[in-house]
């Protein structure tokens, strides 16, 4: 709060600013140059590529489940990660009890994560 | 406000630029490394035309500067040439995937403080866009959100190629994001703060990375693994693996749209460099500035306090740079289940023990 | 300015889910639902709730909805089956969120007496609250604990319901590696 009332502007014009301007760069990159650049689109020129072969079967297919599951993973192991940001924020201003009270919530994810790499959830297979 | 547009017009004036010019380095140092030459034709023989400067100093049509022109040739060659929209591509999602690979990018470095504060018309202006206090977990959220860029791109192009590519590197850099935030935490532990500019503050007299050796070393040694792997550089380039998925989840982009994949690559090169020198090694800092100013006072002078800030600053994330080259140059790729069990198996515990010892000690000791 | 964000990023929240529960395209609604949790973000953001805004495409916008693309992916649903997307279902849903919307009108304070006072909370203020400070537990401690138990039962769920399939999709796995 102080920092808004102590600086007139608020710091996340800033952010904002830098995403007008990403998206003008990535805009103006594809939209100003289609008036430099030649378009003679032929059909062996709009095929997919599969090294000059005619494509086989469904692109969109079914593939491994294990992406699905890293992406589950990642997730719970991010959640936790993100309870510990706010500690780690207060931690310099803080006794032992502090430590101890986030050193149990680690020692339970890390039974979670020892259970996920027994059952190997982790080999890529 | 004013200032706030003419900071952010210049960051971007200054990363394009620089940007461009390493690929030009990449090239040339790997072409060192492989001894052979490299880009060397190109150059500014356009500048024996101008008529008085061309006199000057004697430019020739023969005037290559180590082939320096090469950057904007390529640029030029990209912009012009033909863009070729595949059948069977999901338009919409086709075109947007390229533009959303920068926007994470450009949005990171929002917050990454490139100077100390200087003095202009009686006001002290910073170097930084903004200074969030949560300006850590901000560049990690940003971070995070690059994923859909390469998964969107990889499905909308209708290959299969794309599609195993887009969703390799989605996978690879959620994997990845894990060991580098918990790594990162240990430098909140010590510093006691999210925003950037504090952590920069903090490290006047001893970097972050020499406080409690060797944990941080070890954090630092972590998150430098984590960023290259972010960036899909090698030997972490499984996405775009030429020997299996031929340009992984851009093979079908061609033209600007390729470009776009190409600059955000090497923003995010740019950005890891950038946050690693931040968090870790001082971020503007300059080594014993203190004991060198007591002979030379006009160090302290603001304006060349601060052009040595941004030096110190832009030396850090090239020689991150020259690193990520280096690497390209040296290692083989990885194979994809090597990848994954080394981030899950290695990385995450290595980082959370690190954390462990960090908390443990700093309170102990 | 704080009223002017909000309602700008209320109104992109509301149209963007809007837009992504009526696509035919369940990537295209995964991606406007993306933007819905962006836009929530900002509201947060709004509202002064710094951490929270940042959790929120941190975890939500970051790793849920990769998590969603990836299912619909892996499904693989082809568009046409998609044709319509209002089944006699949605209605159902459609009365119990109109349902949900009244209870929350009739709960909330008259308008003029709404006076909120916006203080920005960030990851360190939450922190006292929430673990605890001087050598006390906080008073949400419990609950941050439990956060812990929390995240290792879903662990154990999202490995039991990736094991049951594994079987099957073994020679698939083979391929695609």
């Amino acid at each position: 709060m102080s920092r808004l009332l102590l600086s007139n502007v608020s710091p996340y014009w800033g952010p904002l600013l830098m995403l007008l301007g990403a998206v003008c760069v990535g805009l103006g990159a594809v939209v100003i140059g289609r008036f430099f650049r030649s378009s003679r689109p032929t059909r062996e020129k709009l095929e997919p590529y599969e090294c000059g072969n005619p494509a086989i079967g469904d692109t969109r297919g079914r593939f491994s489940v294990k992406f699905y599951s890293v992406a589950m993973l990642f997730l719970l192991f991010d959640a936790e990660a993100l309870f510990l940001w706010p500690w780690a924020a207060q931690y310099h201003a803080e006794g032992l009890f502090f430590l101890f009270e986030a050193l149990l919530f680690i020692v339970i994810v890390g039974i979670g994560y020892l259970y996920a790499w027994r059952k190997g959830a982790f080999e890529w297979r | 406000m004013l200032i706030l547009f003419l900071k952010t017009a210049l960051l971007f004036g200054v990363l394009l630029t620089a940007i461009a010019y390493v690929v030009w380095v990449e090239r040339r140092v790997l072409g060192v490394m492989q001894a052979r030459l490299g880009p060397n034709r190109v150059g500014f023989g356009i500048l024996a035309t101008l008529p008085v400067v061309g006199r000057l100093f004697r430019f020739t049509k023969e005037t290559r500067l180590f082939g320096l022109g090469q950057p904007i040739a390529d640029g030029l060659k990209l912009f012009t040439k033909e863009g070729i929209e595949p059948a069977g591509v999901d338009p919409w999602t086709y075109r947007l995937a390229p533009i959303l690979g920068l926007l994470p990018v450009f949005l990171g470095f929002a917050v990454v403080p490139i100077g100390p504060d200087v003095p202009v018309l009686g006001r002290i202006v910073t170097t930084q866009i903004a200074d969030l206090p949560v300006g850590v977990i901000y560049l990690l959220a940003v971070g995070s959100l690059g994923s859909y860029s390469v998964v969107l791109a990889g499905w909308s192009s209708n290959s299969k190629f794309s599609f195993l590519g887009g969703l390799r590197a989605a996978a690879q850099m959620i994997s990845y994001e894990l060991p580098m935030g918990i790594a990162i935490l240990t430098v909140v532990m010590l510093t006691g703060t999210l925003s950037l500019r504090e952590i920069v503050a903090a490290q006047g007299d001893i970097w972050n990375l020499f406080r409690f050796p060797p944990f941080l070393i070890l954090a630092f040694v972590i998150s430098t693994i984590c960023a290259v792997a972010e960036a899909n550089r090698a030997p972490f380039d499984l996405p775009e693996a030429e020997s299996e998925l031929v340009g992984g989840f851009h093979t079908e982009y061609s033209g600007m749209k390729f470009a776009l994949f190409f600059l955000a690559e090497y923003a995010h090169i740019f950005l890891g460099g950038s946050i690693l020198a931040v968090l870790f090694l001082g971020g503007w800092n300059i080594p014993f500035i203190g004991t060198l100013a007591k002979v030379l006072p006009v160090l302290l002078n603001p304006w060349v306090y601060w052009i040595l800030g941004v030096l110190s600053f832009a030396l850090k994330v090239f020689a991150y740079v020259f690193f990520c080259i280096w690497l390209r140059a040296t290692l083989p790729r990885f194979r994809y289940d090597q990848l994954m069990n080394f981030t899950w198996k290695v990385l995450t515990p290595l980082a959370a023990f690190n954390l462990l010892a960090v908390a443990v000690l700093g309170k102990l000791l | 300015m704080r009223e002017a964000a909000f309602l700008l990023f209320g109104g992109a929240m509301i149209i963007s889910a809007l837009l992504a529960v009526t696509r035919r395209n369940p990537v295209h609604a995964a991606l406007w639902l993306v933007l819905t949790m962006l836009s929530l973000a900002g509201v947060y953001l709004a509202l002064g709730a710094v951490f929270l805004a940042m959790a929120q495409i941190f975890v939500y916008a970051g790793a849920i909805m990769v998590l969603f693309l990836f299912v619909v992916m892996l499904v693989g649903a082809p568009v046409e089956e998609l044709k319509t997307p209002f089944r006699k279902g949605s209605l159902w849903g459609v009365v119990a969120a109109g349902a949900v919307f009244v209870a929350f009108l009739t709960r909330m304070p008259a308008l003029e007496r709404v006076r909120v006072v916006v203080f920005e909370v960030t990851a360190r203020a939450l922190a006292s609250p929430l673990i605890g400070s001087g050598g006390n537990w906080g008073r949400h401690a419990l609950a941050f604990e439990l956060g812990s138990v929390l995240v290792v039962a879903a662990i154990l769920g999202a490995i039991l319901m990736v094991r049951t399939g594994r079987e099957e999709i073994s020679e698939e796995a083979d391929d695609d590696r």
